[in-house]
């Protein structure tokens, strides 16, 4: 994704790998160069052609094959070879990027505080992302929940400069995750520029996984933060946990629990 | 307790749920005397609105007694009679401060659903939707009310609840809508839609004495009330507004058009099919078909302004014609916290009767029925408003009637 310089996406826009660190690990041949929607339609047409062809026609059993491939596996030979993509940066590295800003109306000191040197309080925003857990001495333990296991790394806060910013990096683990927290005064409030960049075992097919399974980093990072400007504003978090509902939606709440 | 709860497209029923409790310091709980039906809980009922599931509890309108306060909530007590605006606003983030209530950064507890809809997520609401908070609404014996301070008026003793109960969403959603469009001395308002809000759009353009009040509408007792209360109508069925309107204006046109009827118009001519066309189609998600002709029949540099509920997408918009004509447009759900004080100034003075538009009075019992005859336009059905107490004073009445007297 191109960023403006002046945009606020440049003051904390790192990504751990560009294209080259791609290629140099040999991936080039499968990263994958064709947009979702692309590859929705290339594997549903691939698919229909398959099974129409199985047996009867060589030519459209081949170009069947060819799509399913190209629609499930992302990549498309020929656009390599005219140097050309239509999905977005993030799909080709396999990497997922978060950044998310919201203006709180309070001080800087007290959100720096309050984000910085209260050790649960990284963990409640990192939460929706990740269990975490302080270990002591800026250092925790992140438990990413991916579609088929949970992975473990240690991150360190570092680079502190009170009270405008500190980033976080991944220390050891499975999961490659580092991010910041930014804060500057505006005239409307505080500005809380929080980015999150993550890197799982298995790149794009992992990340588009966890965004079906509903755990769309983008929102829960929002609402995170939604929550502490809420209770900095108003004192309270606004809530509907535990508030009556009818038959209806106990219906389908407890066809959820027992699917 | 008892409330009404959305089940599916044309299907609300009302049945036996838990009692709400207090969730945070700021909350109450407010035992219901009066709710009301809205024309926006029809877009609901029609299940035109996004993001409502089966279960919930619908309606933004009500009054009641204050049972139960929390920790944080200082200026209310138990047994004071309040109204309680449809907007849930925190009073304390940068659009409340400005007084912009509806707009509250806050409330909603979904803020995500809506900013991915809309760009930006506004205040919770009562009973409507998902996208805008999922508060279990005030069709009930029992409501919570979040930042209760905010978000309840008391009701002086000199005034009942009935009077006081559309301060809570229509009287201020009219009002606010002619404030919007700026109605000052000698204009002439156009008002389409002779619904709750329509009419109040009528009584508050009244106040700030317009030349004319032309009042559009299709259903006989709306046009009926419309010209009782001192409009000249237009019923769409034999006249043709964009006709008719300039023909009332010397041609030039109204000053002000208020939108009252949003996004379910129904109209005439072939704007109208098309619309239902592809409304059925699932092509659009709202019929623009009033607001085109709002901006038709607006005066150059007039100012049309939009009370009536739109929800998502609308097709073939002539704004080349607003943009001809340099028109002014303002819209937006109400700050009803604005309104209300000097509103209910208004009613302890007598200037205004809110009561004059009420054409059923039912037992919350009854909701479903009442959903079912004010969606049909039938009976006469004007506005529905529904009393949570209506039975028990009801068998009340009868053991008293049929008590046998007690021997000394």
């Amino acid at each position: 994704m191109p960023v403006h310089p002046g945009s606020p996406l440049a003051v904390c826009y790192r990504p751990f790998m560009n294209n080259e660190n791609i290629e140099s690990n040999g991936q080039k041949s499968r990263h994958v160069n064709v947009a979702s929607w692309e590859r929705f339609v290339s594997a549903g047409a691939g698919g229909l052609l398959l099974t129409k062809s199985l047996g009867r026609s060589l030519p459209g059993t081949v170009l069947g094959a060819a799509l399913a491939y190209r629609g499930l596996s992302g990549h498309c030979h020929l656009y390599e070879s005219l140097n050309h993509s239509t999905a977005p940066e993030e799909h080709q590295s396999g990497e997922v990027r978060v950044l998310r800003v919201v203006t709180i109306e309070a001080p800087r000191e007290e959100l720096f505080q309050f984000f910085r040197h209260t050790p649960d309080r990284f963990a409640e925003i990192m939460s929706p992302l990740a269990e975490v857990t302080p270990l002591g001495d800026d250092r925790y333990r992140f438990l990413i929940k991916g579609p088929f296991k949970t992975y473990e790394s240690i991150t360190r806060v570092h680079n502190t400069r009170e009270p405008e910013s500190f980033e976080w990096d991944t220390e050891s683990g499975e999961v490659e995750h580092r991010g910041s927290l930014r804060l500057q005064t505006s005239p409307w409030g505080t500005e809380v520029s929080v980015e999150v960049c993550y890197r799982v075992p298995g790149g794009h097919l992992t990340s588009a996984l966890s965004r079906l399974t509903g755990r769309e980093p983008h929102e829960t990072l929002e609402r995170a933060l939604r929550q502490v400007k809420a209770r900095f504003e108003t004192g309270e978090v606004p809530t509907v946990e535990g508030q009556p509902m009818g038959a209806g939606k106990q219906r389908l709440v407890r066809d959820g629990a027992t699917a | 307790m008892k409330a009404l709860v959305f089940h599916g497209k044309m299907d609300v029923r009302v049945e036996t749920v838990p009692d709400p409790q207090l969730l945070n310091p700021k909350d109450a709980i407010v035992q219901v005397t009066r709710t009301a039906i809205c024309g926006s809980d029809l877009h609901l009922y029609h299940g035109l609105m996004p993001a409502l599931e089966p279960g919930d509890i619908l309606g933004h309108e009500f009054t009641g007694v204050v049972l139960e306060v929390g920790s944080k909530v200082r200026h209310l007590k138990k047994g004071d009679r309040v109204v309680v605006p449809f907007t849930i606003s925190c009073g304390n983030c940068f659009h409340c401060k400005k007084h912009e209530y509806s707009l509250c950064d806050n409330s909603n507890t979904n803020p995500t659903l809506q900013e991915a809809a809309y760009g930006a997520s506004t205040a919770g609401l009562y009973g409507y939707t998902h996208m805008l908070g999922g508060y279990a609404g005030g069709q009930a014996e029992f409501v919570r009310v979040p930042f209760a301070e905010v978000g309840c008026l008391k009701i002086p003793d000199q005034v009942s609840d009935e009077r006081a109960l559309f301060l809570s969403d229509i009287f201020p959603t009219g009002f606010q809508a002619v404030e919007n469009a700026g109605v000052g001395e000698g204009d002439t308002v156009a008002v389409w839609g002779c619904g709750p809000v329509g009419l109040f759009a009528i009584k508050s353009a009244q106040m700030f004495g317009p030349e004319k009040v032309i009042a559009i509408d299709g259903v006989d007792e709306r046009l009926e009330l419309a010209r009782k209360i001192g409009a000249v109508v237009v019923d769409y069925r034999t006249e043709n507004p964009l006709t008719r309107i300039p023909e009332l204006t010397g041609g030039r046109g109204a000053d002000c058009c208020i939108d009252a009827v949003g996004m379910e118009s129904h109209g005439f001519g072939p704007g109208a099919i098309y619309d239902k066309a592809k409304h059925l189609l699932r092509l659009q998600t709202d019929r623009p078909n009033v607001l085109r002709q709002a901006i038709q029949t607006c005066r150059k540099g007039g100012t049309v302004s939009i009370p009536g509920v739109y929800g998502g997408l609308i097709d073939k918009l002539n704004l080349g014609s607003a943009f001809g004509k340099g028109l002014t447009f303002k819209m937006g759900q109400t700050h009803v916290q604005k309104y209300m004080k000097p509103l209910l100034e208004k009613i302890v003075n007598g200037e205004i009767d809110p009561t004059f538009l009420i054409t059923h009075r039912d037992s919350l019992l009854d909701a479903a029925e009442a959903y079912r005859r004010f969606s049909d336009k039938e009976d006469g059905c004007i506005k529905v408003v529904l009393d949570p107490l209506m039975a028990s004073r009801r068998v009340l009445e009868a053991v008293e009637a049929t008590a046998l007297p007690v021997a000394p």
